[in-house]
């Protein structure tokens, strides 16, 4: 055949190659639009939740030279209790005898809060007392001073108690102290310390109408003029004991510390625990029951209509709503069958346990269904039994599989909200459970129901350790998704 | 002429509605490799497969007619399937050595049916079939190792190897040699010949050449029928049955 003649070379069918050339350009360039604007999204997510919440890991700190007034607390009050919680002596405990009517006194005295407010504002009206003029009366200029005391948190007038009654403070002296700044404060001092940074010269400082007023003002940026103000990261060592040993002590940061009304001292810890003690409800649940029923379902069961309807039930299930599970929780464990349980993390296991279930097995199905038939065919062969050569063979084949299924299904499980609002583990926690096994049954919260928490607050501080509990989330979770690709990958190349 | 180890009388296998294998009766002779051929799709594996039951597997499967090993039916009730299946070894297509060391691939079989009082009987065991599927002079250095780092050919030798270990009465291959390279399929015949003065051999194979080289007796089966069934020599040389004349000759299949 002559060129000429060749259909193949004939103007429409060289159009037709040009427009199929075309189309599959268009397609391409579709298609590298579609993944720019998936990464693109994924880079602001990313950026805007990690820039907020770098404010929620690091908190303002004022340096404070504290005079601790032996008028205050009295040092026999101090002496006499610490006598009473038996700790170290210090010079006057040893003529101390422990008598509980005066230790009651000793420990109303030392442990009240208003006795470290006291020297708190008596070191204010000290040091910045030009600060505060034109009063009528004294108490009008003492409430005002009481007022800027507040920009120092809580967390600095327990550790002043706890240093004191552990005698590394002593009554009479001035100590000093990086004080932790509440959050007013915290959020207020950023924000000049941003502004300064960026040369943006305002005065309107968007705390004002808060609790710091006019006096808070001028004495921060007398603090601040002086370098008596810095930012540090406030993460904590979270309080660990192995086999009764205190290998750590507890140190208050976000890693160590529970929730609070203050912002500042509001830490993710307790809700860490919680999320860890209902992975763990979750796994001893979710894993036994999943793995073997996947296994009777795909190697065991007939196939008939009433398997078919599990199987077509179980792949509905793992689309249901994750809220009706916790519907489902509310009604039957705590209402029916255990009532008061409400809030327990071992409940909210349970609750994630059942919407677990379903990707559990259908991938641990997926995982022995892929093994090849070969090694049960040998096995078979060999004279094994049916059982013995799923449980010898298949199941080590597929384990890598069902594992990262199941790793896959607790990652899906801790970051679930709604069925732990459902069953009441979104209550305000501010104290880390160090009860062991029992925490399990005892109110808790989850990470999820924590971020949901700050996030409703609308305190600047509070959104930052909202984002930072979104980074701690997130961060679980991507090590989990991870941990699973490479079990994986590492096992699938191996056979 | 060597005893008759197991006898197939009227054998029908259904899958379903499909009629898989309409009515086959065969002996199998004690140390004598007997062979099946045919196209593909014509029912000699699935015959194979009945001899040890691997068809119970399958739920769909219905087998008919009787098999008897030894004088007692295999269908018996009162002949453990697992039991069977010791005596009735079987070889695949594809070499599917678990995914465990050499040595314990070997030492499966046995130490299921616990047939090894200790480690140094297992020992022996072990290196006994490996000798027997001539594959201890390869490995016997590394029998740690993997066996899926094994060649392809080796692969089959261990899975021989392994089906000889918990010693069986009659080995089953079906196409052993269908995956391997040409060396390997003339190492594997060898070895098939050499297992046939101890065993009762029946293999399956698309090989009409391999037939003629290892098998004593050879089955051609058409379409769920056994057409003929004669000596080798015969059914290359001198077919009675128009099918076989024609396949034999390469007519079709």
């Amino acid at each position: 055949m002559s060129p000429q003649t060749s259909p193949h070379q004939s103007v429409q069918a060289s159009r037709r190659r040009a427009a199929r050339r075309r189309g599959e350009l268009i397609f391409r360039m579709l298609g590298l639009l579609a993944l720019g604007l998936a990464a693109l999204f994924l880079v602001a997510l990313m950026y805007s939740v990690i820039k907020k919440s770098y404010n929620g890991f690091v908190q303002s700190f004022i340096q404070l030279d504290i005079y601790l007034d032996p008028d205050i607390i009295k040092p026999a009050d101090l002496a006499q209790f610490q006598a009473s919680v038996g700790v170290a002596p210090d010079r006057w405990a040893a003529d101390i005898e422990p008598d509980p009517k005066l230790a009651k006194r000793a420990s109303r005295s030392v442990q009240r809060g208003t006795s470290y407010k006291k020297m708190l504002q008596n070191m204010f009206a000290e040091e910045f007392g030009d600060h505060f003029t034109g009063y009528e009366t004294d108490r009008q200029r003492d409430k005002a001073i009481a007022q800027v005391a507040e920009m120092i948190s809580l967390e600095a007038q327990f550790q002043i108690r706890d240093r004191l009654i552990s005698g590394e403070y002593t009554l009479g002296e001035t100590i000093s102290l990086w004080a932790l700044a509440a959050g007013d404060s915290d959020v207020l001092y950023k924000d000049m310390k941003r502004r300064t940074q960026k040369n943006v010269d305002s005065e309107n400082w968007i705390l004002l109408k808060r609790s710091v007023d006019e006096n808070g003002l001028s004495v921060l940026m007398e603090l601040r003029d002086t370098g008596r103000t810095r930012i540090r990261p406030y993460l904590g060592i979270p309080k660990i004991d192995l086999f009764g040993w205190t290998i750590a002590e507890q140190q208050p940061g976000f890693f160590a510390s529970a929730s609070s009304t203050s912002p500042e001292r509001a830490g993710i810890a307790a809700a860490a625990q919680g999320t860890f003690l209902m992975l763990i409800v979750v796994m001893v649940l979710a894993v036994p029951i999943g793995v073997l029923a996947a296994i009777y379902l795909e190697k065991f069961a007939p196939r008939n209509q009433l398997t078919d309807f599990m199987e077509i039930n179980i792949n509905n299930l793992a689309a249901v709503p994750s809220i009706i599970f916790g519907i489902l929780g509310a009604a039957v464990i705590i209402q029916w069958l255990f009532p008061g349980s409400r809030g327990f993390p071992i409940v909210g296991g349970t609750v994630l346990a059942f919407m677990t279930l379903p990707t559990v097995i259908i991938a641990s199905r997926a995982a022995i269904g892929a093994v090849p038939p070969s090694f049960e065919e040998a096995a078979l062969g060999m004279g094994a039994s049916h059982q013995q050569s799923v449980f010898q063979h298949v199941l080590p084949a597929a384990l890598p599989g069902i594992a990262s299924g199941v790793i896959i299904g607790l990652a899906q499980a801790a970051g679930e909200t709604a069925p732990l609002l459902m069953v009441g583990m979104n209550a305000f926690i501010n104290d880390v459970c160090d009860a062991g096994a029992a925490c399990l049954m005892s109110k808790g919260v989850g990470m999820p129901s924590q971020i949901y928490q700050w996030a409703a607050d609308d305190d600047p501080l509070f959104q930052n350790k909202t984002a930072a509990g979104i980074v701690c989330l997130l961060t679980l979770v991507i090590a989990m998704n991870g941990l699973a690709t490479y079990i994986r990958a590492r096992f699938e190349r191996a056979n | 002429m060597s005893e008759i180890r197991m006898k197939a009388e009227d054998v029908h296998v259904y899958y379903g509605d499909n009629h898989a294998l309409k009515g086959v009766s065969m002996d199998i002779k004690n140390q004598h490799v007997t062979a099946l051929i045919g196209p593909s799709g014509c029912g000699k594996s699935t015959f194979l497969r009945c001899l040890n039951r691997m068809n119970d597997s399958i739920s769909i499967a219905r087998v008919e007619g009787q098999i008897l090993l030894d004088g007692s039916d295999i269908h018996d009730d009162s002949l453990d399937v697992t039991l069977l299946r010791q005596r009735v070894g079987m070889v695949f297509q594809k070499p599917n050595p678990f995914p465990k060391s050499i040595y314990d691939n070997v030492a499966y079989g046995p130490r299921l049916h616990g047939m090894a009082k200790n480690r140094a009987e297992l020992d022996e065991i072990v290196e006994e079939a490996l000798s027997a599927a001539g594959l201890w002079e390869e490995v016997y250095d590394r029998l740690d190792a993997e066996a899926l780092g094994l060649s392809g050919g080796q692969q089959q030798r261990l899975c021989i190897a392994r089906a000889v270990a918990v010693s069986p009465e009659v080995i089953l291959m079906d196409e052993p040699c269908s995956a391997l390279d040409p060396i390997a399929t003339g190492t594997v015949e060898r070895l098939i010949l050499d297992l046939a003065k101890d065993y009762a051999i029946v293999i399956v194979t698309h090989n009409m050449q391999q037939a003629q080289r290892v098998a004593g007796t050879t089955a051609f089966f058409h379409l769920g029928d056994m057409a003929e069934m004669a000596s080798t020599k015969e059914i290359f040389e001198n077919p009675q049955d128009p099918r076989t004349k024609d396949y034999v000759a390469g007519a079709f299949g």
